[in-house]
C-alpha cells in the first residue's frame, strides 16, 4: 500500500531490469552460468512512521545510482529488492518483523547481499540469521548503523555473540557511536566551553551506547557529568525530568536517542523548563537528524547534532562525486534527499556492487570479497565521499571516520562544521 | 460519607475473628505503617534538600494529574452504570487530541495565545465534547447494547476491539508519529519565589474540578442522576418503575465521550504531542486512577487521577527519585500495595461481588 507509491523510479527500472533479462535470454537467476545473471540486492529499512522520509530518500539515491550505472556490475544485472523493518502500529523499526525480514533474505535465493539495516537494534537482531545461512553467510553493509558492538568490543560478548559460526559477514561505511559520541563531547567542551552537562538516553541500544561515549570523553575534557538518565518514550511530557536536571543546575543537555523516541517532546520540555538553546545549550546524536518534523519545531532552534559522515554542503563543497550525484538527485527528484544517509546508502552500494564485479556470482563469494583477502576499497576518483573509501576485512569497520556538526537553523539542519575525531 | 457513589452493596457479612486471623492483621498494619512512614520520610528528606524543586515537581505532577483524572472520571461512570470496563475510553480520548488538532490548528489555523484563539479554544473544546460524546453513543448503541443481557467476558472483548477499531482510525487520522501542535494557552506562569505555576496548570483544574462538580451534582441532585442511579443497581426494577433504561445508558456514554473529548482537547493543547497509541498508554494510567480511587465513585477516580501524576512528578523530579525509567514500575508496585491494604480503593467500598 505505501510502498509502492513514493518511487516514482519503479516503473523505469523494472523496463530496464526486463529489458536485461531478456537480453540474457536467462530467466532463472539461480543457474550459475556465466554472463548477464540477475542478482538481487536487499534493501532493509524502516518505510514507515519517523524515518519514513529518511528510507524514501535512501531508497530513490539508491535507485537513481543503480539507473546510473545502467543497471549493471560486470556481468551481473543487479535488481534491487526493498524489505520494510517497520511497522504501522510501532512508527518504528520492530523486532519481530526485522527477525521475518532476515529469515526472508536468506529464503529469496537471487539475494546475495543486503543494504541496511537503519537501527542498529534491528541489525543485531538480523545479522546472527544471515550468519547462519548454509549458502552463505549473506553479506550485510549498513550506511546508517553506528552501534559500535556490531563490529568491535562494546558491551559483554560482543560483537562476538552476533556471528555464530566465527565469520564475519556485517560491513559498514559510516564510523561508530564511540567516534561520534567522543567528536560530540569534544565540540562541546571546546567551542561551545560548557562546563555542566546532563546527559539523558532513551534506553534503547543506540541511544544508551552513544550516551555512554559522550559521557565518557566529556569527563576527559573536563565537563562534570551530571548524571546519565534514561526518558521513557511513553510518557506524555517530561517536564518533571528536567526539574529534576534543573535542580543539578546544567549549562548543556545531550540527548542520546532517536528523534521517534517521543524525541519532540523531549526538546520542548527541554526548552520549557531549562530555558532556550542559547542558554544551555542542547546537544544530539544523528538520531535526531532528518526528521522533518523536528526542523519545524520552534523550540529545536539552535540545537546542535552530530551526523557520523559528511553533510551534503560538504561533498558539494569539495566538488567530487558525491556532490554530483547529489545535484543529479536534486534534478531527478525536485529537491535534496531528506538526510546525508541516502548518499551513505549509495555509498554501501558502490562497495556490494563492487564486491559482486569480483565474484562468482554466490552468496558466499560476495561475503568473501568485503571480509576476507584483502577487502573491498573504492578509490577517492569514484566514491561518494570523495575520499578513498577502504573496508577493513577483519572487521567490517570503514577506514572515513568523518563526522560533521549539524546546526537547527531557520528550520533547516545547517552544516555548522567538520569535527575530524581522535580516540585516546 | 460524602462521595458519590453509584453503586451500593451490602457488605459481605463479618467472618467470625479467630486468633490467628487479628494476628496476621496486626503484622499487615504494622507494614503498612512502615511503609507510610518509609514515604514520608522519603519525601521529608527531598523537602529538605530541596524546597524549590519539591514543589515544582509537585505542580508539574498535579498538572498531569488533572489530566488523568478527567479521563478517569470518563471510565468510572461508565462502570458505576453498567459494570462495564469501557477499553476504548483511552482511544476515545485520543480521537479526541486529534479532533481538537484538527478543528483548532488545522481548520481555524490558531497557533499563538490570544482573545480570538481563547474563544476558538471554547468552540474546540463544545466541538470536540460533542463529537467525542456522538461518537461514545454509536459505540454503545452498534457495539454494547445487543450485549446487554450476554455473559460479561462479551462486552468486555467487544470494548477491546473498540479500543482496536479507533486506533486504527487514528492510525489513520494521525499517522504513525508523534505529532506536535502549537498551544493557544498563554505560555509561562506565576512565579512565587523559586517556584513556578504554569498558568496551564491553572486552567487544567479549573476545568477539571468544575467538570467534578457538575457531574456530582448530575448524578446526586437531578432525576436523569436518580434514573442513572437506579439503572446501576437494577435494571428490571428500574424499568418496572417507568425508567427508560436504554436512554438512560445512552446519556451516561454520551456524558463519559463528553469528557474523553475534554481530556483530548486539554491534552493537545497543554502536552501538545498526539500520538495514535496515546490511548492505550493514558488509558492504562486512567484505568489505574479508577481502580486506586474505587471504580465507579467519581471523587476517587479524581483522587486516583492525582495522586498517580503525583507520584511520577515525585518519582521523575525529585533528586532522590528513582527517575523515569522507574516510573511505570512505581505507580504500578503502589497499586498493587493499596489493593492488598485496601481491595475496593481509596474511597471504594467493599464489594460482595467482584469484576
Amino acid at each position: 500500500m505505501r510502498r509502492s507509491s513514493p518511487f516514482r523510479n519503479s516503473t523505469a527500472l523494472a523496463g530496464v531490469l526486463a529489458t536485461a533479462l531478456v537480453l540474457s535470454g536467462c530467466g532463472d537467476g539461480t543457474s550459475g552460468e556465466g554472463g548477464g545473471e540477475t542478482l538481487v540486492v536487499g534493501i532493509d529499512l524502516p518505510l514507515q512512521g519517523a524515518s519514513k522520509d529518511a528510507s524514501e530518500a535512501t531508497v530513490n539515491a539508491m535507485r537513481l545510482y543503480l539507473e546510473q550505472r545502467g543497471g549493471k556490475a560486470g556481468r551481473f544485472a543487479i535488481e534491487l529488492k526493498v524489505y520494510d523493518d517497520s511497522t504501522a502500529a510501532k512508527g518504528s523499526w520492530d523486532d519481530a518483523t526485522c527477525a521475518k525480514n532476515a529469515q526472508d533474505h536468506v529464503g529469496n535465493a537471487r539475494e546475495v547481499a543486503v543494504m541496511g539495516t537503519y537501527n542498529s537494534g534491528c541489525a543485531k537482531i538480523e545479522v546472527p540469521v544471515l550468519n547462519q545461512d548454509p549458502s552463505g553467510p549473506l553479506l550485510m553493509i549498513s550506511h546508517a548503523n553506528t552501534n559500535p558492538g556490531l563490529t568491535k568490543p562494546w558491551d559483554p560478548g560482543e560483537p562476538d555473540k552476533f556471528y555464530p559460526t566465527g565469520q564475519r559477514n556485517f560491513a559498514r561505511v559510516i564510523t561508530t557511536d564511540d567516534y561520534q559520541g567522543t567528536a560530540a563531547a569534544q565540540f562541546t567542551a571546546k567551542d561551545l566551553k560548557v562546563k555542566r552537562c546532563a546527559v539523558l538516553n532513551d534506553n534503547q541500544t543506540y541511544g544508551q551506547g552513544v550516551a555512554k561515549a559522550f559521557a565518557d570523553e566529556a569527563r576527559r575534557q573536563g565537563i562534570e557529568i551530571l548524571g546519565n538518565d534514561a526518558w521513557d518514550a511513553k510518557q506524555p511530557n517530561y517536564t518533571a525530568l528536567f526539574t529534576n536536571l534543573k535542580g543539578r543546575n546544567p549549562d548543556c543537555v545531550y540527548v542520546g536517542g532517536i528523534f521517534d523516541n517521543n524525541g519532540g517532546q523531549i526538546v520542548k520540555d527541554k526548552v520549557r523548563i531549562l530555558g532556550d538553546n542559547a542558554t544551555v545549550k542542547l546537544i544530539g546524536p544523528d538520531g535526531f537528524t532528518g526528521f522533518p518534523d523536528l526542523d519545524r519545531l520552534a523550540e529545536a532552534q539552535g540545537m546542535y547534532m552530530t551526523f557520523a559522515g559528511q553533510a551534503g554542503e560538504q561533498l558539494r563543497a569539495s566538488g567530487g562525486v558525491g556532490g554530483q550525484f547529489l545535484d543529479a538527485y536534486k534534478a531527478k527528484y525536485g529537491a535534496d534527499p531528506a538526510t546525508n544517509y541516502a548518499l551513505y546508502g549509495v555509498q554501501a552500494l558502490q562497495v556490494i556492487m563492487a564486491a559482486i564485479e569480483k565474484s562468482d556470482g554466490t552468496r558466499k563469494s560476495v561475503r568473501d570479497q568485503v571480509l576476507g583477502g584483502e577487502g573491498i576499497t573504492i578509490p577517492a576518483s569514484t566514491s561518494m565521499l570523495g575520499k578513498d573509501v577502504k573496508i577493513e576485512p577483519k572487521t567490517g569497520d570503514v577506514n572515513v571516520r568523518d563526522i560533521s556538526v549539524l546546526i537547527m537553523k531557520d528550520n533547516k539542519e545547517a552544516f555548522h562544521k567538520a569535527w575530524p575525531v581522535t580516540v585516546a | 460519607m460524602t462521595d458519590t457513589v453509584l453503586r451500593t452493596e451490602s457488605r459481605p457479612a463479618a467472618v467470625a475473628v479467630r486468633p490467628g486471623v487479628r494476628l496476621r492483621q496486626l503484622a499487615m498494619r504494622a507494614v503498612l505503617v512502615l511503609l507510610l512512614a518509609l514515604g514520608a520520610v522519603w519525601l521529608v528528606a527531598n523537602l529538605v534538600h530541596a524546597p524549590a524543586q519539591f514543589f515544582n515537581s509537585a505542580i508539574l505532577g498535579l498538572s498531569n494529574g488533572a489530566l488523568y483524572a478527567l479521563i478517569a472520571l470518563g471510565y468510572t461512570l461508565v462502570y458505576g452504570i453498567i459494570e462495564l470496563i469501557n477499553f476504548a475510553h483511552g482511544d476515545l480520548f485520543m480521537i479526541g487530541t486529534l479532533c481538537s488538532g484538527l478543528l483548532l490548528t488545522t481548520v481555524l489555523h490558531q497557533t499563538a495565545s490570544g482573545g480570538t484563539a481563547w474563544l476558538l479554544f471554547l468552540l474546540t473544546l463544545v466541538a470536540t465534547m460533542a463529537f467525542c460524546g456522538g461518537v461514545n453513543v454509536a459505540i454503545e448503541f452498534l457495539a454494547y447494547r445487543r450485549l446487554r443481557r450476554a455473559p460479561r467476558l462479551a462486552p468486555l472483548i467487544t470494548a477491546v476491539g473498540m479500543s482496536f477499531v479507533l486506533q486504527q482510525v487514528g492510525l489513520w487520522w494521525n499517522g504513525s508519529t508523534q505529532k506536535s501542535w502549537p498551544s493557544v494557552l498563554p505560555p509561562g506562569g506565576v512565579r512565587i519565589g523559586e517556584v513556578t505555576i504554569d498558568y496551564t496548570f491553572l486552567i487544567v483544574v479549573s476545568v477539571t474540578v468544575p467538570v467534578l462538580l457538575v457531574l456530582t451534582w448530575v448524578v446526586k441532585k437531578t432525576k436523569r442522576g436518580k434514573a442513572m442511579r437506579a439503572t446501576a443497581q437494577n435494571q428490571d426494577a428500574a424499568r418496572l418503575r417507568g425508567i427508560n433504561v436504554n436512554r438512560t445508558i445512552s446519556f451516561t456514554f454520551l456524558l463519559g465521550g463528553a469528557l474523553a473529548g475534554a481530556a483530548g482537547v486539554m491534552y493537545q493543547q497543554v502536552i501538545g504531542t498526539t500520538r495514535f497509541d496515546l490511548g492505550f498508554q493514558l488509558g492504562l494510567i486512567a484505568f489505574t486512577a479508577a481502580v486506586m480511587g474505587g471504580i465507579g465513585n467519581l471523587t476517587g477516580a479524581v483522587l486516583g487521577g492525582v495522586l498517580i501524576g503525583l507520584v511520577q512528578g515525585f518519582n521523575d523530579g525529585l533528586p532522590f527519585g528513582l527517575g523515569q525509567k522507574w516510573s511505570q514500575t512505581v505507580v504500578f508496585s503502589i497499586l498493587i500495595l493499596l489493593m492488598v491494604f485496601r481491595p475496593g480503593g481509596l474511597l471504594g467500598r467493599p464489594l460482595a461481588e467482584k469484576v
